[in-house]
């Protein structure tokens, strides 16, 4: 049987790891952890063995690099667990009844545009943008992650990185200029096929605007409450 | 005794040959175990190779990230004292990743005793 560390002495650790450049909380527990228990090992062979020499004899063990590398993997680990998350959350949202849904949202912006012209182009855009501006305002006056210092936890950072992301391909994907290329300053008419690409580009649009605003936060707001409780984040 | 520098060799190999292996280890030892937390398994690997086999917190938690991030492992967190602990264990998607491992370690093993040890055929 093992001696616990003290509160001070645990709390000693979370310092000599903030020291060594682990500034995120949440692998800050993992790393403290780690060491705690190697450093009661290490003086339940050695009980004469102060806490300050365990310490550094357990840290000893850590590659030239020290915690960098692993910063460095979890990093990447979990950049790419947050694009696989929401790659699945964007594919959910084609379910019943979000796709009935959907299909109705298409067919009103197949009959706007084939009655229409690229003035009803530019109007789409118009609700794309102003969509999505004043959801990313939403997010990031009202979102707890903006709120309690997203740099703060490695987690929330790439999540944050990633949503930077879908927002870029959101607000970038300009389709519409095509059409503005061909008719700079005239009204012009649109084909079937055009109206079909522009129907669809939107409605997929529509839909990760509809993804980044809600349906990415609530994963974020389930993975807190289920994986990352302990760190204390108030949702 | 081997000499000092074939030792150098030899000791570099097996980090190689273990570094390598790190995935099929965990992944095994976290079916045996249910849930394990880091310096556990590092522990367990030590007592299974009485020594031999030393997997470094370098090596480790970089891999437990990875699996973690493919899926294959999920980890809960609970309160040890005054400090909270971080337990793995495999998914389902884990537990079909270690039938194939397993398979795959076996043939490996079985083709290198081929190449190294034609007359053990």
């Amino acid at each position: 049987m093992t001696n616990q560390l003290t509160k001070e002495e645990v709390d000693m650790l979370f310092s000599f790891v903030e020291d060594k450049n682990v500034r995120y909380k949440d692998v800050q527990f993992e790393i403290v952890d780690h060491l705690a228990t190697a450093i009661e090992e290490e003086q339940a062979t050695d009980p004469k063995l102060s806490f300050h020499n365990a310490l550094q004899r357990v840290y000893g063990k850590f590659p030239i690099t020290g915690f960098a590398m692993m910063i460095l993997a979890k990093e990447e680990e979990l950049s790419k667990y947050w694009r696989r998350r929401f790659f699945r959350a964007f594919l959910d949202c084609f379910t019943y009844p979000k796709v009935a849904f959907t299909l109705l949202v298409s067919t009103f912006i197949f009959f706007m545009l084939d009655y229409g012209n690229t003035d009803s182009v530019r109007f789409l855009d118009y609700i794309k943008l102003g969509s999505l501006i004043a959801t990313s305002v939403f997010i990031c006056t009202k979102s707890f992650v903006m709120n309690e210092g997203h740099e703060n936890y490695l987690f929330t950072k790439t999540y944050v990185k990633i949503l930077f992301f879908v927002f870029a391909i959101i607000f970038y994907a300009r389709i519409d200029l095509l059409f503005y290329e061909a008719a700079p300053m005239h009204e012009v008419d649109l084909s079937g096929v055009q109206c079909l690409i522009l129907t669809i580009f939107y409605s997929v649009a529509y839909y990760l605007i509809y993804a980044f605003g809600f349906a990415f936060p609530e994963i974020l707001k389930q993975e807190i409450y289920n994986k990352y409780n302990y760190l204390g984040i108030k949702i | 005794m081997l000499p000092k520098n074939l030792r150098y060799i030899f000791t570099n190999m097996n980090k190689k040959l273990l570094r390598g292996s790190l995935e099929t280890i965990v992944i095994k030892l976290l079916s045996d175990n249910q849930e394990m937390y880091g310096y556990e398994i590092t522990q367990k690997v030590k007592e299974l190779t009485d020594d031999d086999f030393k997997i470094t917190e370098g090596a480790l938690y970089p891999t437990l990230h990875k699996l973690e991030g493919k899926g294959i492992l999920e980890c809960s967190t609970r309160s040890i004292g005054n400090r909270f602990r971080k337990y793995y264990s495999l998914t389902e998607a884990g537990q079909s990743e270690l039938v194939i491992m397993l398979q795959d370690m076996e043939d490996y093993i079985k083709n290198m005793q081929l190449i190294l040890n034609p007359r053990l055929s």
